[in-house]
């Protein structure tokens, strides 16, 4: 079995706000849906105001994107975007497992008895930890997140961290958003590049301005396609792996 | 992802060996899954029924409580099924109700001496050691995560859903007890990544402030463990459970067992020398007594 050849590509939106310039997010997490990209979003409430009105957008963001969403206080943000990872793998690999399944029997898992089915849920469980990923981490920087880009900063850095001891590859990349001057957005770290700068340029990253998330999922996507026009062609999982 | 609510006295059927449910409370809720206490309608018999939307983790830890049920530790499993709820499906196993306190509350409440919590100490490790032995690690262990089962007066760990095995990476943590969290590891499956969190369990029984990694760095609470005054090799104990654990399992809990030894010798001297002062304070009383009164009687 060659798990290289797969790739689980993922954006994480990670904001405290609604989205309020360029367009519509929800439309842009639809597009890379479709393009096999499947968008997560995190929203960070504040732990002081809890009446305040939830973020709803980051839900409808999720369902278009085909992904999940999760609220957080910002100290457990790292701990939030860890687990939203690992759950979208799972997720993804239940899903393709359930497709074929659907073809080959006409079942999927959850048709199954939970004893019969708990073969194919431990390979999934053990697969999880060697499938690359491809995750793009879109980082709200608007005025509002002030005084939480530090806490931000370390999550980013320790989800990295974490990374390193994954059986399968991982390749990160991060996004900024709003950028600099009238930009959208602001590529902090691309794919290919050397994890060593990125503390350095986490540090260069200012907090100011609007929340144009549509544009900078837009950008994610792009980004993404580009890495994998260059480095990897697609490959769809197979079932006879799974149960193999 | 989330579990809906389930009211007090609604039905629940299994999906698949159509066994009903009577829902009492809520006791549990964690990141993935959700507990209830529920009594089958038919036998009356209680439970608490771990909920999730997550099968492969509902599904690891099922085999991984079955594996290891001869463990003192390990809570009683009795199935594992699916609950269909508003047209969609969760998982669920049924576990052993226990009824009692988790270590959290417990200590919160207690003041407990130190022979008893390094007893605990001791009975979480050798409860690690039969999971290393398998080549599992248990990841999130916590205060929370450890009942107090006063009926049987045992130590069980109940939630098994942070095991994973030796050399992956570990999924789910709990900051406090996390040594990367703490810049004091990696956060990958091994001994010594147990071995930290037994440790920071053990700080947290010694020190009743709280601590957190956001707040503090690994050497300040050490500054304040020092400051409680411990036996000096039972604090050498845990600052190198801490930071250069290094050793195996096994070499510690030998060596906790003689510092419980000592630490029992203490309190008995203690008590001993207790003991002999009254009996002093007694003994000059009565002879200051003696004397008095044989004054008392010469001067009349």
């Amino acid at each position: 079995m060659d798990n290289k050849e797969v790739v689980i590509k993922q954006i994480i939106v990670v904001t405290d706000g609604e989205s309020n310039v360029g367009g519509n997010p929800v439309d842009a997490a639809k597009e890379a849906y479709r393009k096999n990209i499947i968008v997560n979003t995190i929203g960070i409430v504040d732990q002081k105001q809890e009446d305040e009105k939830p973020l709803t957008e980051i839900i409808d963001i999720a369902e278009a994107g085909g992904g999940i969403y999760e609220y957080t206080y910002i100290d457990d943000l790292y701990q939030t975007m860890q687990s939203v990872t690992y759950k979208t793998v799972n997720r993804t690999i239940q899903e393709a497992v359930n497709k074929q399944l659907k073809e080959m029997i006409g079942q999927n898992l959850d048709d199954m008895t939970p004893a019969s089915r708990s073969k194919i849920l431990n390979y999934i469980d053990t697969y999880s930890d060697e499938i690359a990923i491809q995750c793009c981490i879109l980082m709200d920087t608007s005025s509002s997140m002030a005084n939480k880009i530090l806490s931000a900063r370390y999550s980013i850095l320790d989800l990295i961290d974490s990374f390193k001891n994954r059986k399968g590859k991982v390749s990160t990349a991060v996004i900024a958003y709003p950028g600099e001057a009238r930009e959208g957005y602001r590529l902090v770290l691309n794919f290919d590049e050397d994890l060593k700068e990125l503390e350095r340029r986490l540090y260069e990253v200012k907090t100011k301005g609007t929340t144009p998330t549509a544009p900078a999922i837009h950008y994610a996507m792009e980004i993404i396609e580009d890495y994998n026009n260059i480095n990897h062609p697609e490959e769809i999982l197979k079932l006879e792996d799974a149960i193999g | 992802m989330n579990i809906p609510q389930l009211s007090p006295s609604s039905i629940i059927e299994g999906r698949w060996n159509k066994n009903r449910y009577e829902i009492k409370e809520k006791i549990g809720e964690g990141g993935i899954a959700s507990v209830y206490l529920v009594e089958e309608v038919q036998t009356r018999q209680q439970y608490a029924m771990k909920i999730s939307k997550d099968s492969i983790s509902i599904n690891r830890e099922y085999q991984l409580l079955k594996k290891f049920h001869k463990v003192d530790m390990i809570v009683e499993t009795w199935g594992i099924d699916d609950l269909k709820l508003n047209g969609e499906t969760y998982y669920y196993i049924l576990l052993e109700y226990i009824k009692g306190e988790n270590l959290k509350e417990y200590n919160e409440k207690n003041k407990l001496d130190n022979t008893i919590i390094i007893s605990i100490i001791l009975i979480i490790l050798k409860g690690l050691q039969t999971f290393h032995d398998e080549e599992y690690i248990i990841g999130d262990l916590k205060l929370e995560n450890l009942m107090l089962d006063k009926r049987n007066s045992k130590l069980k760990i109940i939630d098994l859903g942070g095991v994973v095995k030796n050399g992956d990476t570990i999924k789910e943590f709990t900051p406090l007890y996390d040594r990367a969290s703490w810049k004091c590891g990696e956060r990958i499956a091994e001994a010594s990544y147990d071995l930290f969190t037994v440790m920071i369990v053990f700080i947290k029984l010694l020190l009743k402030e709280s601590i957190h990694p956001k707040n503090q760095k690994i050497e300040d609470v050490i500054e304040k463990l020092k400051k409680l005054d411990l036996d000096k090799e039972l604090e050498n104990f845990i600052i190198e459970g801490l930071l250069k654990n290094k050793k195996s399992l096994n070499f510690y809990i030998k060596r906790l067992k003689n510092l419980y030894n000592r630490e029992r010798g203490y309190q008995l001297q203690k008590r001993l020398l207790l003991k002999e002062k009254r009996v002093n304070i007694l003994l000059s009383f009565s002879i200051l007594f003696f004397i008095t009164t044989i004054i008392f009687l010469f001067l009349i």
